[in-house]
């Protein structure tokens, strides 16, 4: 292929950017990320072997735990069973490990109880904003989750605060503007399935307003750089926690 | 250097200093690579951190049938594939997020880097990315039609086929930004 070589082919030999751009601090993070890493997969390791060998113990533990945590609708471990496959161990560092050693999510607010999981079918079926009276922002907010991954689309509006103040469409609106991408509900519940492996959750209320906090903590033995995204929950005139309109900041 | 990491083929691992001396030795051209395919430099990036975490975990898995550099290669392209698969996933969801987050750089942070593009570059990186990646390999990197089939997955047919493609088309580019120039 070298015959008649365009003369700008020249110019392609430098460059692209006129400076070296792998820098000495990249590959110092590559270290840290490829020797921690190789660590990581060590305690990996033994925890794989802990949960085969002990799995009987991890169940009891599950099952004292259980009791201590929040008795609310909101609280993300009741209800859950332990014949699900899902529901393996919780780590010294918050995160949700299933029976089989996979990640399920990096803490355990990502989680939905059964009866969480009846609230929502009642919210779904009757869209009264009384079924959310007692919740507090991050349980609105797995709400919206939920209807978010299942493509339900009437309870995710059902959430949003309403009134011209807040920008929100009328739902003829906002099912339009769905109904234009064919892809958007693969494209959604990929997303948040990939968060529920990336983020931790951290409620922050101030007076009528909220926010959920997904950050990606930067920690020692990980080479994930922090990260943040903000989601947004209004306290509307009846006192009840809803989902801000275009959420995320 | 490229023959003093010849050895890497008979490894089942790969110590630090081998390591250290394979990001110097390829790190930038892995790089260059990665914001070829990309075109974001936070992107090529992330792409180029996978890539080296990938190959200090499967370093077993490089034998040597095809040169290191084109090994590494095929990983960067991978990876970027992968990588901007999913970036595209993140754009537009029902989550109700709008864009954003620490991590990514400002978009005036991205047109900074792209002033510095030679300007062949700039012309070159607006080839669709089937022509670009046949361009820049064989401009830059003298694979011969072999080698980037190979790489690409695809004949040598096509690959002389998409080269003739980008030239004609950098050609006619190319013609124009120097009138501007001139003018």
């Amino acid at each position: 292929m070298n015959e008649s070589r365009p003369e700008w082919y020249g110019y392609m030999k430098s460059g692209p950017l006129p400076r070296k751009t792998f820098t000495e601090d990249n590959i110092a993070a590559i270290e840290k990320a490829a020797f921690n890493g190789a660590a990581n997969s060590r305690l990996r390791h033994i925890r794989k072997v802990s949960i085969l060998a002990i799995p009987l113990c991890a169940m009891l533990l599950l099952l004292l735990f259980l009791p201590l945590g929040r008795q609310s609708v909101g609280d993300p471990l009741k209800g859950i069973s332990l014949s699900d496959p899902s529901a393996g161990s919780i780590s010294a560092d918050g995160k949700v490990w299933g029976a089989n050693g996979s990640l399920i999510a990096m803490d355990r607010n990502w989680l939905v109880s059964e009866d969480f999981f009846k609230l929502y079918q009642s919210y779904s079926k009757s869209e009264s904003d009384e079924l959310l009276r007692e919740l507090v922002p991050m349980d609105v907010f797995k709400l919206h989750m939920m209807a978010s991954q299942m493509g339900d689309r009437k309870t995710s509006y059902a959430l949003l605060i309403k009134g011209p103040e807040y920008g929100t469409p009328t739902l003829e609106e906002y099912l339009a503007d769905i109904a234009k991408d064919g892809e958007l509900e693969k494209r959604t519940k990929t997303q948040w399935a990939e968060w529920k492996k990336t983020y931790r959750l951290q409620e922050e209320i101030t007076g009528d307003k909220a926010i959920i906090r997904l950050t990606t903590r930067a920690e020692a033995s990980g080479p994930i750089a922090e990260d943040e995204r903000l989601f947004r929950l209004v306290k509307n005139e009846a006192g009840i926690w809803k989902v801000g309109w275009l959420a995320m900041q | 250097l490229e023959h003093e990491l010849e050895h890497l083929k008979y490894m089942s691992s790969i110590d630090k200093d081998s390591f250290r001396e394979l990001m110097h030795t390829y790190g930038q051209e892995v790089w260059n690579y990665a914001y070829f395919m990309t075109k974001r430099s936070h992107m090529a990036d992330d792409v180029t951190q996978e890539v080296f975490l990938s190959v200090y975990k499967n370093i077993g898995s490089f034998r040597g049938q095809s040169s290191l550099k084109t090994w590494l290669f095929s990983i960067t392209r991978n990876t970027a594939v992968n990588y901007m698969r999913s970036a595209f996933f993140r754009k537009v969801t029902l989550t109700g997020f709008l864009p954003g987050g620490k991590s990514v750089p400002s978009a005036e942070k991205e047109a900074l880097v792209q002033e510095e593009l030679h300007d062949i570059w700039r012309v070159v990186m607006k080839l669709p990315i089937k022509l670009r990646e046949v361009l820049i390999l064989d401009a830059k990197y003298e694979m011969t039609a072999k080698e980037i089939a190979e790489l690409l997955g695809i004949s040598q047919g096509t690959v002389k086929s998409r080269l003739s493609r980008a030239r004609e088309r950098i050609n006619a580019m190319w013609k124009e930004e120097m009138v501007y120039e001139r003018v």
